[in-house]
């Protein structure tokens, strides 16, 4: 209770002076607009579109978390089980690694053009890449005494160990897994719209360009909702499969 | 009593290092209970999977009494296996609850309310029955022991391999199991194989003690254990037999048998 009183009062903290410093002149509105200016702001975005840029991205998003998390799992589930394939795909991977997820994005626009897919194109291939390496680590670490176990009462089929034994003890590991592609997925929009390719990103970067702080405001705290809201559903998810640890 | 198990001149390597155990011949009969003593890495833990099938041998075989006949076909149709091992460590499933842990063993043959009905009942022989809705970091030690037991006895095995499966407890809980085990023994008809280190722990439980030693380690003594059941740790003909083993196992040590 006093720790939620003292966040509230963090925050409430930062708006007094988020608000306090435009109208006392200590920066410029047109650098900093004050919050209470943010409803007509967003009132102007909403006007302008802002739903439709915020349901297209957003359908690009889990479009591209969905491609990326199951490609990456599957992958990481097979090379954990396959120590050739490992060394098959250790050269590719080492090349591939070090490369940033916002390297695709140029990559992306040449082989889809300023287009949707090309924005499901960046985050699938940033959400595989944090989704791939986690889950490979995560079912390598399942104990291997379960494994004989299952197989000791007859559950030790390829698939019935997956299922029963393999997933589960390694969802903790996916999980994590999960929640960094996710925070990854978003950067690939914000990145993407910065290119020029149209959604959410795209509008915030129009906005900058314009000089309206309180639009690139809008644009900000769009993202912060929606990042908090996959997070929110991740977390929820999580508790639900971790009930056991409890 | 009829033979149910027939262990033939296994021998035991890894890859292709030299036998951990060879020229291994045993036969188990119905409703037996026989104890292999032997030290640490002698090989007691492989025997025991390669008899539950979990690991090849370098050579010979592991005969079921009527494996490919009907008595196997109706032990498949319900819902039991031929042998079950009961791990040293419980190697429970810690996102399953204790009723679905001990179900395990069951899934793919019987339907979920048999399966439920069935893990039920031996919750309540292991005396666990209000425990089946626990996570098994809930239990302590000896209750997941327990449910290690309560999971092999769903499967109704005709024979019961247990790896050093008090070795890790206390010495009140170990002496609970060890008389839980020997009551489930005598109401169930099970055949039981039971790897020990503790001399006492097998005269106290079996019929007969099998010590391994040698390298590679092979039976070098079949000590049949003749006190009527149950046994009195505190009674005079118990010590006399714990104490005979125990000088057979420092005579064989001293021959050179490197037990």
């Amino acid at each position: 209770m006093k720790r939620a009183v003292l966040a509230l009062a963090g925050l409430g903290a930062v708006l007094a002076v988020w608000e306090g410093a435009p109208r006392l002149g200590w920066v410029s509105p047109s650098v900093l607009p004050p919050p209470s200016g943010l409803p007509l702001a967003f009132w102007r975005a909403y006007a302008d579109g802002w739903l439709d840029a915020v349901r297209e991205s957003l359908g690009q998003y889990l479009m591209g978390v969905g491609i990326g998390a199951g490609l990456g799992i599957l992958l990481g589930f097979a090379v954990a089980l396959s120590p050739r394939l490992e060394a098959l795909l250790s050269g590719p991977m080492q090349v591939l690694r070090p490369v940033p997820a916002l390297a695709w994005v140029p990559v992306g626009i040449l082989w889809f053009g300023f287009t949707g897919p090309a924005v499901i194109f960046v985050v699938a291939i940033g959400v595989f890449g944090a989704n791939a390496p986690a889950a490979c680590g995560a079912v390598q670490a399942v104990d291997r005494e379960l494994v004989e176990m299952a197989e000791a009462y007859g559950q030790g089929g390829r698939w019935s160990t997956a299922a029963k034994v393999l997933l589960p003890g390694a969802a903790a590991g996916i999980l994590v897994g999960i929640r960094a592609g996710l925070a990854q997925g978003w950067l690939a929009v914000v990145g993407a719209g910065l290119a020029g390719i149209p959604g959410l990103g795209q509008r915030m970067e129009q906005a900058a360009s314009g000089h309206a702080a309180d639009a690139v405001l809008v644009y900000l705290i769009t993202f912060m909702a929606l990042f908090g809201l996959t997070d929110a559903l991740w977390v929820l998810v999580r508790d639900r499969l971790s009930a056991w640890q409890r | 009593m009829a033979t149910l198990v027939d262990i033939r001149n296994l021998t035991i390597a890894y890859g292709s290092a030299p036998p951990v155990l060879a020229d291994f011949s045993v036969t188990l009969a119905e409703r037996s209970l026989t104890c292999i003593v032997g030290r640490s890495g002698v090989g007691k833990t492989s025997l025991l999977r390669v008899i539950a099938g979990l690991a090849p041998p370098r050579s010979g075989a592991v005969v079921m009494a009527g494996a490919d006949g009907p008595v196997a076909a109706a032990d498949a149709v319900h819902g039991c296996r031929p042998l079950a091992l009961v791990f040293q460590q419980p190697r429970l499933l810690p996102w399953r609850r204790v009723i679905d842990n001990v179900m395990f063993g069951l899934e793919g043959v019987l339907g979920h309310d048999d399966r439920l009905r069935r893990a039920q009942s031996v919750l309540t022989q292991v005396g666990l029955a209000d425990h089946a809705g626990r996570w098994p970091h809930q239990l302590s030690r000896g209750q997941c022991q327990r449910v290690n037991l309560a999971r092999a006895l769903a499967v109704r095995p005709r024979v019961m391999l247990l790896d050093e499966p008090f070795s890790a407890l206390d010495t009140v809980t170990r002496q609970g199991l060890q008389a839980d085990v020997l009551r489930l023994w005598r109401e169930t008809g099970t055949a039981v194989l039971l790897v020990t280190q503790d001399i006492e722990e097998a005269v106290l439980l079996a019929e007969r003690v099998l010590v391994l030693g040698g390298r590679p380690a092979r039976v070098i003594r079949n000590f049949p254990v003749t006190l009527p059941y149950p046994r009195q740790r505190e009674s005079h003909r118990f010590a006399t037999q714990v104490k005979t083993l125990r000088d057979t196992l420092a005579e064989l040590v001293a021959d050179g048998e490197g037990i």
